[in-house]
């Protein structure tokens, strides 16, 4: 890595180590497919919260088959995922001013090479315990992962808080969950 | 395969030994994977995910994304420890970039057939350097090449999907009309020099006529016997 010394120093790299000492404890998509509970149940409130969309319903999807379907739906309401994308500009914006383009691409290589070591395995054991063979889904499953934590790796390197919408995001994989979208008024975990 | 007999450079330390000739031509490639990798990702792969039409699109082209991105820091990295500055190692030099890169994404389809032929072209790219004699960089090969395999992958499966409606078979018939003729220059040009040396250095291995040869039989495989689609005739000097 070419990060210069006041790089390496910055305090958002401290949250990064965190991340890189947690992505390998998870337990990566290991509930998919069970029912909610209430704690899960409030964590995806405190998701939706964050992401500022009213009226949206929390429901759980129940096997892989369905999954698919939530993710191929033509009809999936593209503000959810439009939210997001407006908070990694901020985020990125924000973090121009503390590091350089190279360091910052550094760390979240960093991290998403970590993750994408791990999720992609995860997903195929989860699929497989189902009886469901999809690589495109196990890819898919795989890259939300991975970019959940580069957003988490952005939201750790701009020191955003544990409540920060990106943290909350990470939550939901990190108990073994995969938000599917939101489709019909209602944000399907799975 | 090269009839090159140079010795494996097994080590950076070792690299350091070598002929200034050998250096350079290991850091022209170098570079050249660094900065066309991060070009790839900036000009194609990151504006896709906005193209891309649902969240499981969306997430496979995220993952295309951060590996590519990844090639460039490996490739960076690896530069740096054979001596090469950043500014060598990132667009914005002398340079300038390849013509593949000027390509005006504007469309999911148009997506699809970049990762279809861009990423093949990219695949015997890497699959020339899998015997390289410096050892570094062909361990950086390996590592990259199932990934550049997934890219096409990811390629011909939504060209898959998409050439199963009118509208859509029309859409990637048409952007691989627009950038299959961009790709052969890819290569680089015939008779080069600098592929001279690759080869007697065992950096490289085939001629860039022969693997440009090779990408239009391969590209033409893809397109007309799987996609069912036409691949332009190429003018008789690109081809």
């Amino acid at each position: 890595m070419t990060a210069t010394a006041n790089e390496l120093r910055f305090p958002g790299r401290r949250g990064v180590q965190h991340l890189l000492d947690r992505i390998p404890r998870e337990s990566w998509f290991a509930a998919v497919g069970e029912p909610l509970t209430p704690s899960e149940q409030a964590d995806a409130a405190a998701y939706l919260t964050a992401l500022s969309l009213q009226n949206v319903q929390i429901a759980g999807v129940g096997d892989w088959p369905q999954a698919h379907q939530i993710v191929n739906d033509p009809a999936w309401d593209s503000r959810w995922w439009q939210v997001e994308e407006d908070e990694r500009s901020v985020l990125k914006e924000a973090l121009r001013d503390l590091l350089s383009e190279q360091a910052l691409l550094a760390s979240l290589t960093e991290v998403t090479e970590t993750a994408s070591a791990i999720v992609h395995g995860a997903a195929a054991i989860a699929a497989g315990r189902s009886g469901y063979a999809d690589g495109g889904m196990t890819r898919a499953a795989a890259g939300a992962a991975t970019q959940t934590c580069y957003l988490a790796a952005l939201a750790a390197l701009a020191d955003s808080g544990p409540d920060h919408l990106f943290a909350l995001r990470y939550s939901l994989f990190a108990a073994g969950r995969w938000p599917l979208g939101i489709v019909d008024g209602k944000l399907h975990i799975f | 395969m090269s009839e090159s007999s140079y010795q494996p450079v097994k080590t950076i330390e070792e690299f350091q030994q070598q002929p200034a000739e050998y250096q350079e031509a290991v850091r022209k490639i170098v570079r050249s994977h660094s900065i066309n990798e991060l070009y790839g990702a900036q000009a194609f792969d990151e504006p896709a995910i906005a193209l891309a039409p649902t969240p499981y699109a969306k997430w496979l082209t995220c993952r295309v994304a951060m590996e590519e991105y990844g090639h460039h820091v490996r490739f960076k990295e690896l530069g740096e420890q054979i001596g090469m500055s950043e500014s060598d190692l990132v667009p914005g030099g002398t340079k300038k970039p390849l013509s593949i890169f000027e390509f005006p994404l504007k469309t999911w389809p148009e997506f699809c057939v970049i990762k279809l032929l861009a990423d093949l072209a990219e695949i015997l790219q890497v699959e020339d350097l899998l015997h390289c004699t410096f050892h570094p960089l062909r361990n950086l090969a390996r590592m990259t090449m199932p990934e550049e395999r997934f890219h096409a992958q990811f390629g011909e499966d939504f060209c898959t999907d998409l050439v199963t409606t009118d509208e859509g078979r029309a859409a990637v018939q048409d952007g691989i009309d627009r950038y299959f003729p961009m790709l052969p220059p890819f290569f680089g040009r015939s008779k080069s020099p600098n592929n001279e040396t690759f080869r007697r250095f065992g950096i490289k291995q085939r001629t860039n006529e022969d693997m440009r040869a090779d990408y239009v039989v391969r590209a033409r495989q893809l397109v007309e016997e799987k996609l069912g689609l036409v691949l332009p005739n190429l003018p008789a000097e690109a081809a």
